[in-house]
């Protein structure tokens, strides 16, 4: 404790008092001075402190960021977690500490030189103001005359209380002095005291934090120390990559597994005719390529992978030598060839070979897993192409066995007869030669969709009940089973398809205008072992010769097929109906309210109507069969198939096989033309009675494809011109049927046929606006020009990728090609109406 | 092969896009042709044309294919792109519109067609002075920018027609015949480096331009 003076001397006002005071004023002063400047650093501190803090915490939320790019790693991402979480720890302790010494410091202080030291100075004014009016009195008194002793008492009074005023005051000065003096060593003591505390809590919970975090921060340098490690045999290994240059080249050389991927050079069969380097591999029987060249540039902005052959099992390899590149090689499909080149003579040989046996391997592993789906679980390489797959066929009524020897499972089938046949029983049609049969393998070949289409709509059940309809009354000839002899197979489906012997006769006019009723058909389903058949039972219980009561009917129509009919009521079976006469129940247009009247015989498929309409094709179609996913609705590309239009009716006089196909062709009724072919139409028939039209005119009409294309595979001319001259081309030009003038121009229709009146199906085609239809004919010709002038690069590229994209267009979206078409000649007239331009 | 008249060394395939209206078609038929018709219709779907030409003694064969300008005369295929090798990109000086289109254009072609496409930016319809809505200035700038040739032309009166198809199959010849001697590894390098640019200069005398542009 510092000595205070005595308040004697206080009181005396002695030069001691006064040098006591003013070295204390002083001393006090000093310590403001200290203390204010404490204070001034403490603020910076603090503000500072705040700023590292802020800063801190950005730091943490950055490292929180680095933690994202680390999602992939658990282990990585949980420790950067951990750490993060303990600085942001640490950050909010410096923050309290911050916070606490600005509470302690520079509160406490700053309340000390307020109260204290202020307190102190203000009193010194007083206490000088005091003093100076004691010192006034003391002079007043002294010069107090002798002879005034008014004055004298006068002075001596004011002096008494000046005096009295100024003890109390100089004594209330020193204790505030001495008080001040003596507070400051606690106060700023117990402030700094506070502070250290805050100190020692702010290391404290800082201890406890790292207590926690402890043991999983030993475990994670532990991790450190077993990745470093890692990494140091990494390193080694990496110090031996030179090592893998050698090894690679002989192990790639020595290998002899299928399995093969790399980079190849790619000659580019269009544009500039550039090499491009792709990185190749084979998956699920394609040559795929990246198209990706070695820069990660995509090409395009399609998939980053393009398929080159889509089936190898189609393809051949060989080596090429001509042409000034080394170690090129070609890859060769029925429709495209490819050269690729390796990068040396190992490479090549290698790729040959790996090409080579994957083919082997895909064409074998076909015969003997092919009760398998292959692609089924892998991705598909091409999803936007739709994939149709064989074992569709096979749920059509009938497919289920060969057509002609009933084994079961075939894998071939004959594309213009829309049936399914085994591998023996193909060959015999193969023999026919391709106006007969055109056969095609089920997994091997690419299928056209209009070719799908034509399977779709007929199959074995129905194709038999027209080409085994009389199978028994002709018992000279053996049917042939799974292992009967070449010669049977044969014998028989000479006599089926070419002699066409099983065929039931066409109900001839003549007689049926005589007879009141008709011997129409002799049905026997003979020994016919469908039982896979559903359909087939029906035909069973027929007997042999049914008649039509044809009472007032003298005319006939084709109905008109609708594949995607409504499951409707089979017409009751026969087999619960002891005549024949079967009531049609089909809920169709035709025949809705009619019952009693209704004939049906199914395996003629002719039916009567109430009004004495012989309707043809009521009950071949199948209706219970429901058509695969695979032709799904978007699938359809048959135009006005839901017209509840009525057929059209003909005269009996007018009943001939050629009459039958000219009338199924309009409705696209293809198991009615199956059944006219059968019965012996003409394929180079034109009719008289209908501006000289052919029956492809007809399907044209329709509006099907899948119609034009039956007929186009049975061998109808495609370019037959009507009276005024026009083709099929000119007219589905004419109605704007993209699909088929596609179809058309790919069977190779002359598209420069011009019509009576001079015009070409492209001046028809620019007349209507029709900018796809024109694209086609133009590009056609351009490819036909092309292919004269240049002997070695056959179809121009951009024609056949033209053309892919409308087969593309017209399998998966025939109905947008067909609004497309609407709207144009829509627009195409509102622009002739106002021709702005 | 025989000795025929149209044997050729090279043969190009070069589209022609743009606008409705911009005169692709007279542009092509002045050049193949030598035609110019003041009410032709609107471009169906494609139509083309062939014309040979000599750069460096040898023939080139310009298969030029001419597209509708009008969305609803295109047709539903863009494979009409592929493999073409060059492609005029056309607009009309005196329709802004179509100049502003150009950026559409050519983003269909870098979604259809080669990346090595060579692209030349054609203002056409130079004739029209008095109406001019582009500046030159501004479409060569554009076309520097993005590395297209530039070039204003006249169907109507032929001024730089023939320039400018010669001038995009002598750079497409230049650029062909170069990697048919080199084969550089990377068949897909844009453009190689040492092809030099080919400065297009109107050849409208600069008097006459500057009186419209003003």
């Amino acid at each position: 404790m510092r000595a205070t003076i005595e308040f004697e001397e206080c009181l005396k006002d002695s030069p001691r008092f006064r040098q006591f005071v003013s070295k204390e004023e002083s001393d006090i002063e000093h310590l403001e001075q200290r203390l204010e400047k404490i204070i001034k650093l403490c603020n910076v501190a603090v503000d500072s402190g705040k700023e590292y803090v802020k800063n801190q915490s950005a730091f943490a939320m950055s490292l929180w960021d680095l933690q994202q790019h680390f999602l992939d790693n658990k282990n990585a991402h949980n420790a950067l977690g951990k750490l993060i979480h303990c600085f942001q720890e640490m950050n909010k302790f410096h923050t309290t500490l911050l916070d606490q010494a600005s509470r302690t410091v520079l509160k406490n202080l700053t309340v000390f030189v307020k109260d204290d030291i202020n307190q102190v100075k203000d009193y010194k004014g007083h206490f000088l103001k005091v003093s100076e009016g004691y010192d006034n009195a003391l002079i007043k008194n002294a010069q107090a005359s002798k002879n005034r002793p008014q004055e004298v008492q006068e002075a001596a009074n004011i002096l008494a209380a000046s005096k009295s005023c100024f003890q109390h005051t100089a004594l209330d000065y020193v204790n505030y002095i001495t008080l001040a003096q003596s507070r400051k060593v606690p106060s700023i003591l117990s402030t700094l005291l506070d502070y250290y505390q805050a100190c020692v809590t702010y290391y404290h919970q800082g201890f406890d934090l790292c207590n926690d975090f402890d043991e999983f921060f030993k475990n994670i340098s532990e991790d450190l120390n077993a990745l470093r490690g890692d990494y140091q045999q990494l390193e080694k290994v990496m110090q031996n990559r030179h090592m893998s240059v050698n090894r690679y080249c002989d192990s790639n050389t020595n290998s002899s597994s299928n399995k093969i991927e790399g980079y190849l050079f790619k000659k580019k069969s269009k544009g500039f005719k550039t090499w491009c380097r792709r990185w190749f591999y084979l998956s699920d029987n394609q040559l795929v390529y990246s198209d990706l060249d070695s820069h990660c540039r995509k090409r395009s902005n399609e998939d980053s992978f393009s398929v080159m052959e889509e089936d190898l099992r189609i393809c051949s390899v060989r080596p090429v030598n001509e042409g000034d590149r080394r170690f090129c090689f070609e890859v060769i499909s029925p429709t495209k060839s490819h050269i690729l080149q390796a990068d040396s003579a190992d490479m090549l040989s290698l790729w040959i070979s790996a090409l080579q046996h994957s083919i082997g391997a895909a064409i074998q592993h076909d015969a003997t897993h092919n009760s398998r789906p292959q692609s089924t679980n892998m991705p598909n390489a091409l999803p936007a192409k739709r994939r149709i797959h064989w074992e569709e066929f096979l749920k059509i009524p009938g497919n289920a066995q060969c057509c002609d020897c009933r084994s079961q499972d075939p894998r071939w089938a004959s594309i213009n007869l829309g049936i399914t046949l085994c591998i023996e029983c193909s060959g015999v049609h193969r023999s026919l030669g391709v106006h007969y049969s055109k056969v095609r393998s089920l997994t091997l070949d690419a299928w056209e969709t209009e070719n799908v289409k034509v399977m779709m709509e007929l199959g074995n059940e129905v194709v038999n009940r027209i080409y085994e309809a009389r199978v028994g009354d002709d018992c000279e000839l053996k049917r042939p089973t799974e292992q009967c002899e070449i010669g049977v197979r044969e014998a028989w489906i000479k006599a089926k398809y070419v002699e066409r012997r099983f065929v039931c006769a066409m109900p001839k006019p003549q007689e049926l205008l005589a007879s009141e009723t008709a011997e129409v058909l002799s049905i026997d389903s003979g020994g016919v072992a469908d039982e896979g058949g559903s359909g087939g039972g029906g035909s069973n219980v027929f007997g042999k010769h049914a008649t039509l009561p044809l009472g007032g009917t003298r005319k006939w129509a084709v109905k008109k097929l609708r594949r995607r009919r409504q499951q409707r009521s089979l017409p009751k079976t026969l087999s619960d109906d002891p005549s024949i006469y079967n009531t049609a129940k089909t809920g169709d247009e035709l025949d809705e309210d009619d019952d009693d009247e209704s004939i049906n015989i199914p395996s003629m498929s002719l039916s009567i109507s109430r009004d004495d309409l012989l309707v043809i094709g009521d009950d071949l179609g199948l209706d219970r069969y429901e058509t695969p996913c695979i032709l799904g609705s978007d699938q359809e590309s048959t135009e006005g198939e839901s017209d509840p239009e009525l057929p059209e009716e003909v005269p009996f006089t007018q009943l001939d096989a050629n009459q039958l196909l000219y009338k199924a062709s309009v409705v696209h009724n293809l198991p009615i033309m199956c059944m006219a072919f059968a019965l012996g139409a003409d394929k180079t028939w034109k009719n008289p009675q209908d501006r000289q039209r052919s029956f492809l005119h007809q399907a044209v009409i329709s509006g099907s494809v899948m119609a034009c294309e039956y007929l186009l595979l049975n061998g109808a001319v495609i370019d037959a011109v009507d009276e005024l001259g026009y083709s099929a081309l000119h007219i589905s030009t004419a109605k704007g049927h993209i699909a088929q003038v596609y179809l058309l121009l790919k069977n190779k229709a002359a598209y420069d046929l011009a019509s009576s009146d001079g015009k070409k199906a492209l001046d028809i085609a620019v007349d209507q606006k029709n900018a796809d239809i024109v694209t086609l004919l133009r590009l056609t010709r351009l490819n036909d020009e092309i292919g004269l002038n240049d002997e070695y690069n056959g179809e121009d590229e951009t024609y056949k990728d033209v053309m892919k994209d409308f087969s593309n267009f017209a399998a998966s979206q025939p109905r947008m090609l067909r609004q497309r078409n609407d709207s144009n000649t829509l627009e195409s007239q509102r622009s002739s109406l106002t021709n702005s331009d | 092969m025989g000795a025929r008249e149209d044997e050729y060394d090279y043969l190009f395939k070069v589209v022609l896009i743009g606008d409705s209206g911009v005169g692709k078609s007279n542009l092509l038929s002045r050049f193949t042709r030598n035609e110019f018709n003041l009410e032709s219709k609107s471009t169906i779907g494609v139509e083309f044309a062939t014309r040979s030409i000599e750069v460096d003694g040898k023939t080139i064969k310009a298969q030029i294919w001419d597209t509708a300008g009008q969305e609803r005369y295109r047709a539903i295929t863009s494979a009409y792109y592929r493999g073409a090798v060059g492609a005029l990109l056309v607009y009309d000086i005196a329709k802004h519109l179509t100049y502003e289109n150009v950026e559409r254009w050519l983003r269909e072609l870098r979604d259809h067609a080669d990346q090595n496409i060579v692209i030349m930016l054609v203002g056409n319809k130079s004739d029209l002075r008095h109406l001019r809505s582009v500046p030159t200035d501004e479409a060569k700038l554009f076309a520097e920018r993005n590395g297209l040739s530039f070039i204003e032309t006249s169907a109507l009166d032929s001024t730089n027609v023939e320039t400018a198809f010669q001038n995009i199959l002598t750079e497409i010849y230049r650029i062909v015949s170069q990697k048919q001697i080199r084969d550089p590894p990377e068949g897909d390098v844009i453009r190689p480096s040492n092809v030099e640019p080919i400065d297009v200069k109107p050849t409208v005398t600069a008097d006459v331009r500057k009186q419209c542009c003003q």
